[in-house]
């Protein structure tokens, strides 16, 4: 201790030793023991992490593709009906025209 | 086993891809210096060990980010102490509560011989009368073997305000421990 030398700057063993011995906490093998174990916890959480980042943008695409499946479909089953002028009685029922005479007297006197 | 004899930037490698056991390896041989960091900044072991974990675990999960072209310690240290310092701001009414001069953080064990205790307890009494930055670099050049230009860059300082504060931390602990000589002598 008695080689302290504030103007020194090369290291001092004795005063390094000293803080070493005052600042060593217990228990070494117990605090190894806890950080080991939170880097587990931690790695599960990134690898849940990973499938979340992994999962979310996917299950985003299936669900946009499923919804443009379903709005083609549905649009592609409307011009059809339209195209063929096969419209059923209902939907001409239900439409902003007034339907032909016709249309509504087929529509009663149809067999069911 | 084979992973003891690596080199600290090899089993960062490995840990980072993914390899838990040597990340334990690392843990292993840098844990009690990060306990010892984290301590010159917090005072408090319990504060200190909490500090210690959180930058460990932290260090973990930034893996990716080490460059292992560099030294491993110094990056550690560095987040290790940003851990310290962010704990000690969340318990900051806390600390100044706990530490003063007349009251050591810790008392020595029955077994331990007096002198050795006593030398303890009024070192880190001695350590807690400094700023934080000199108990730190301090620390980091006597005790734990950090160069100048890696404890100026560990602490976001220039290497000249590094060398003066540990001027100024190696006066004041020579003070407080010429004293205690004299004590006891």
């Amino acid at each position: 201790m008695s080689g302290i030398n504030p103007f020194d700057h090369e290291r001092d063993p004795a005063l390094g030793a000293m803080l070493r011995d005052a600042l060593t906490g217990a228990d070494q093998a117990g605090f190894v023991a806890r950080v080991r174990a939170s880097v587990a916890l931690a790695r599960q959480e990134r690898t849940f992490d990973v499938l979340a980042r992994w999962l979310r943008p996917n299950v985003s695409a299936a669900a946009a593709i499923m919804m443009l499946g379903a709005a083609l479909w549905w649009y592609q089953a409307a011009s059809t009906s339209r195209a063929d002028g096969t419209a059923t009685v209902a939907e001409l029922l239900v439409s902003d025209s007034v339907p032909a005479r016709e249309i509504l007297l087929a529509g009663l006197l149809e067999p069911r | 086993m084979r992973n003891r004899d690596a080199g600290d930037g090899e089993l960062a490698r490995q840990a980072a891809a993914g390899d838990q056991a040597a990340y334990g390896l690392l843990v292993d041989r840098h844990g009690e210096t990060a306990r010892r960091v984290a301590l010159s900044i917090l005072r408090d072991e319990h504060d200190a060990d909490d500090a210690a974990q959180d930058g460990l675990v932290a260090a973990w999960r930034s893996l990716e980010r080490f460059d292992p072209a560099r030294p491993f310690r110094p990056w550690l240290m560095r987040i290790v102490v940003n851990a310290a310092r962010d704990l000690a701001r969340r318990r900051a009414v806390r600390q100044t509560e706990m530490v003063s001069p007349e009251a050591p953080a810790t008392r020595a064990s029955p077994e331990e011989d007096t002198e050795r205790a006593l030398l303890r307890d009024r070192l880190r009494t001695a350590l807690a009368t400094l700023p934080e930055r000199q108990r730190l670099v301090v620390t980091l050049f006597d005790a734990e073997g950090f160069s100048h230009a890696e404890i100026a860059d560990l602490v976001g300082a220039p290497e000249g305000t590094v060398r003066s504060e540990l001027f100024h931390a190696r006066r004041a602990l020579r003070e407080e421990l010429g004293a205690l000589r004299e004590e006891l002598q």
